[in-house]
């Protein structure tokens, strides 16, 4: 029994180390780089970013920079370097409040002026990150339908939530903690009365008060249909939407934006992104390449002029724009500042042979990942090799043992490590 | 069950704690039914020696066996046949007299819980009384109550005596020997009192620093160990002890010069290293001070 | 290892457990008192929530926004395993006691895994009563499914625990300094796999993996156990 004893502790070690070896490397030495902004200038008709600058300071670079602000580059898709005021008067649909200051409203652009109301009634941000999208993260399926008509500026929540069950819409008290068989009859009549299928595959919405008005839900039933949900005055309001059941609808994220254009962002099982329009809820489905929703964030930034989409995984952010009409004008794409392999990250892949990580990025679950370090960790595993053979032939005057050295040849640092303390009992 | 000549064999046994050398190519063995002590100082080794027979302790070199089994890989049927008395008579002292019985119980197919309460009733206890609440010497008979109960064929007992006064040292000894008077138990025992060992064990070991020892019965040490009080003044050097003079002791105004050879013998070595040596003469020594004259003082 | 069911080896447990029993009861009865009145205050604290605001926005705290009303649970696993490792195996320590029991005449394997059995069931049944109380609680002020998400949510905390029993233990039964601190410090990476600050619930989806490193830490003890027993000069 010693025997696997030995090894169940030595598979544990090199685990436990190669959880936390890395993370501390990583706090120790590697400064985590924000994503690039990437964004598309209405002024010069051009993709424009800012981002970290990693490693030397480009000479460019000092000459634009503000006091201590030299590490942020401020640049366009043609190389140009800009200062932090030039990169905003090159954004002056987002950056509207510092034109205002700085007596360049209105704007005039491509023949056409624009004050700041025009700006404010055009400008709008829909997101979307991996983390958000139904079923990737942790949530306890019960959801409150907000009074769509409160008859007052603030909106409240009810005294119950919902929750879908398999023959439907359940309303829970909250100050009894029981089933509220009224209003579940109710809803359940209305979806069912508007063909509505049960089990829902997803509820979808914005479960907050800390908005301007509230849309309802839009919900998802067995068959793929969509159904938009409201509680007007008490009652239910139903209306089955015209979006088609073959997209599989996923996830739809609801914005609850005043100007009430896009109810939001839909995302389809083929990992097509559909603007949700108010238009009869028609769709318009964004012209994205190389989107993968459970990888990558995602960003519509829309002004009076464009419509500009940004997707990015960890290295490389993309973008499109369009015009009003959603044609795609231009893309781009551009690796960020964040992906260079700097000296400390070449040393990390060295010395690390994999990686464990257990990770929920944005919220979502909590996720076992192995990295492996790529071919240069072989240079650790030797390293690590020959310092064990040189420290045997120091400390004990012989060879080491077989055993060691294979566990060293698998596991690099962290059979190393295991060898050392343990080593004497393999 | 096959009955070995030898119960414990110790061949060629070296241990080393770091740089310390504890013994160095140590060899004996203890015949069975016999009983056997093994004598020495404090310090010398003699619990590091039932630690090794035991299996608790893995030997630097050499090779140790109990019943004819290597003594660190003891199969859990030898282990039933050994009763172990631990440095200190070592318990569980959260239990209580029946409870400690009860927990030992199930393990010992040969277990006589006769032998255990014949002994421990006679401490006048009641049997719900905690160990921890006795003296020194009452557990000592609780402990010796579980290993005579056990029923072993072989009995290891490390330094019984430690902490109990005379009269617990006689009760123990006496329970023992009325326990091993059929004969066919083996008892392997150490101790630093040498008094208590007169008439009753078989043999003795005298183990020194170092790992020298020397197997005899007290019966022939007394006869053979002899001690010579060589007169002196003040300032001259000891005499130095070699094959011939085991040991010097220095005192105020004399030597006694400790040897297993006659006084002529004893004369000649010390002329040899320039003592006038015409005066020496033959002193009468108890079993103790016979101990302490073959292992030193310090 | 041998580990079918004969009668010596129900004797030989029940004598294990005998043995823990006498030694742990009222220890471990403290810490079972100190644990339900943990949860009292969680009952408390909870009913608490309540008092200070509308239910709806207690739910709307606790439902969506992840607030933990049992927070005051999450190391208390950790601290009971500890501890319930001290008291086992401490006085097993104390002029190393335990060469007593691993001179029966059984086997030091099945020995060590009785006393690691009889010492997470003591803390399963500690655990065991938390989690019900946690359940009792938050199923009387939520819907079940809040229930759930405090059971996964508490579920790692009380495995926690259990990396810190079996770890404490693996530190306690091993002879040596150097690998007594190696040891301690593999457990303790053990436990803080348990203890990530995350959403409620955000374990879920890992299940049963959720297990291994604990599982692994019981046959790992076997090693300091005969480190123990066959002290060796290296």
């Amino acid at each position: 029994m010693r025997k696997p004893a030995v090894i169940v502790l030595i598979v544990l070690s090199v685990f436990v180390l190669a959880v936390y070896l890395p993370m501390l490397y990583e706090k120790l030495f590697l400064t985590p780089i924000e994503k690039t902004h990437l964004l598309f200038s209405p002024v010069t008709q051009r993709f424009i970013y800012k981002e970290k600058i990693v490693g030397p300071i480009p000479p460019e670079a000092a000459l634009k920079a503000e006091d201590h602000h030299a590490r942020i580059a401020y640049r366009d898709a043609d190389g140009t370097w800009y200062n932090r005021v030039e990169f905003e008067k090159h954004l002056p649909f987002i950056y509207y409040k510092n034109m205002e200051l700085w007596g360049l409203l209105p704007l005039n652009l491509e023949g056409r002026k624009f004050d700041i109301q025009a700006i404010k009634n055009h400008r709008q941000v829909l997101e979307l990150s991996p983390g958000e999208i139904n079923n990737c993260h942790p949530e306890t399926s019960l959801w409150p339908l907000l009074e769509s008509n409160p008859g007052q500026a603030r909106l409240v929540f009810p005294e119950d939530r919902f929750r879908m069950t398999a023959s439907g819409m359940e309303f829970i008290n909250a100050d009894t903690n029981t089933v509220d068989m009224d209003l579940t009859e109710r809803f359940t009549r209305a979806l069912i009365d508007k063909g509505f299928v049960f089990p829902a595959r997803s509820v979808n919405g914005k479960f907050t008060i800390l908005k301007p008005f509230d849309e309802g839900v839009f919900l998802v039933d067995a068959k793929y249909e969509v159904f938009h949900v409201k509680r007007r005055d008490g009652h239910p309001e139903v209306t089955q939407t015209a979006i088609d059941s073959a997209l599989k609808t996923r996830h739809i994220k609801i914005s609850e934006n005043q100007q009430r254009r896009y109810y939001g962002l839909l995302l389809a099982k083929d990992s097509g992104l559909h603007l949700l329009t108010y238009d009869n809820y028609r769709l318009v489905k964004l012209p994205l390449e190389s989107y993968d929703p459970d990888r990558m964030d995602f960003k519509l930034l829309i002004n009076p002029l464009y419509l500009t989409a940004v997707w990015s995984d960890e290295t490389i952010i993309r973008a499109v724009t369009m015009d009003t009409d959603y044609r795609p004008l231009e893309r781009y794409t551009h690796r960020m500042s964040r992906a260079i392999i700097t000296p400390a990250k070449r040393i990390y892949d060295m010395i690390f042979p994999f990686s464990v990580h257990l990770n929920a990025t944005g919220g979502g679950y909590l996720k076992l990942s192995i990295r492996p370090g790529g071919w240069i960790s072989v240079v650790g595993l030797l390293v690590s090799l020959s310092g064990y053979v040189i420290a045997c032939r120091l400390r004990h005057k012989r060879f080491p043992r077989v055993t060691g050295l294979c566990l060293i040849a698998a596991f690099g640092l962290y059979g190393l490590i295991a060898v050392s303390f343990i080593g004497s009992e393999c | 069950m096959v009955k070995p000549k030898y119960i414990i064999e110790v061949n060629h046994l070296t241990h080393r704690f770091g740089q310390r050398t504890i013994y160095e190519d140590l060899n004996f063995s203890v015949p069975s039914g016999k009983i056997f002590g093994l004598l020495g100082k404090n310090g010398v080794g003699k619990t590091t020696l039932i630690k090794i027979l035991m299996g608790f302790l893995r030997p630097t070199h050499g090779r140790c066996t109990v019943f004819g089994e290597d003594s660190h890989n003891l199969p859990p049927a030898t282990r039933a046949r050994i009763g172990l008395l631990f440095e200190g008579h070592l318990t569980y002292e959260f239990m209580t007299i029946a409870q400690i019985e009860r927990f030992y119980a199930p393990h010992y197919p040969k277990w006589n819980r006769n032998d255990y309460y014949g002994l421990v009733d006679r401490l006048g206890l009641p049997h719900n009384h905690l160990i921890r609440n006795m003296s020194c010497g009452q557990r000592s008979q609780v402990v010796l109550g579980l290993i005579m109960a056990q029923q072993p064929d072989l009995l290891i007992l490390d330094d019984y005596s430690m902490g109990l006064d005379a009269g617990y040292r006689r009760l123990f000894l006496d329970y023992m020997r009325e326990y091993l008077e059929n004969g066919d138990r083996t008892v392997f025992l150490t101790s630093h009192v040498i008094q208590d060992m007169e008439k009753f064990v078989d043999e003795v070991i005298f183990l020194e620093s170092g790992g020298r020892l020397l197997t005899t019965s007290l019966d022939t040490f007394m006869q053979t160990f002899r001690c010579y009080r060589l007169s002196r003044n003040h300032k001259s050097i000891a005499p130095a002890p070699d094959d011939v003079i085991k040991n010097i002791e220095t005192h105020a105004g004399y030597w006694d010069v400790f040897s297993f050879h006659d006084i002529y013998r004893v004369e000649e070595k010390l002329c040899r290293q320039g003592f006038n040596a015409s005066n020496l003469k033959m002193i009468n020594m108890t079993l103790e001070d016979a101990f302490i004259g073959y292992t030193g003082r310090y | 290892m041998r580990l079918s069911v004969t009668r010596e080896g129900i004797d030989m447990f029940r004598s294990i457990l005998f043995k823990e029993y006498l030694k742990i009861r009222l220890p471990w009865l403290t810490l079972l008192i100190l644990n339900g009145g943990l949860m009292a205050y969680v009952a408390i604290a909870t009913r608490h929530l309540f008092v200070m605001d509308h239910a709806e926005m207690v739910w709307y705290q606790v439902l969506h926004l992840g607030r933990i009303h049992y927070s005051h649970l999450k190391y208390a696993p950790v601290v009971t395993g500890l501890l319930l490792s001290c008291i086992q195996y401490l006085p097993e320590m104390t002029s190393e006691r335990l060469r007593l029991t691993l001179h029966l005449p059984v086997s030091p394997n099945r020995l060590i895994i009785a006393h690691i059995m009889v010492g997470l069931t003591a803390f399963g049944l500690i655990l065991f009563v938390d989690l019900t109380a946690l359940t009792l609680i938050t199923s009387w002020y939520f819907p079940f499914e809040a229930v759930t998400t405090a059971l996964w949510t508490a579920l790692p905390w009380a495995m926690a625990g259990a990396a810190a029993y079996l770890g404490a233990t693996l530190g306690l039964l091993e002879p040596n300094y150097r690998l007594k601190l190696f040891n301690l410090a593999i457990a303790a990476g053990v436990v803080g796999l348990y203890l990530y600050p995350l959403s409620p619930g955000a374990y879920r989806l890992l299940g049963f993996k959720l297990t291994v490193p604990v599982l692994l830490l019981i046959p790992a003890v076997l090693l300091p156990a005969y480190r123990f027993r066959y002290r060796r000069v290296s």
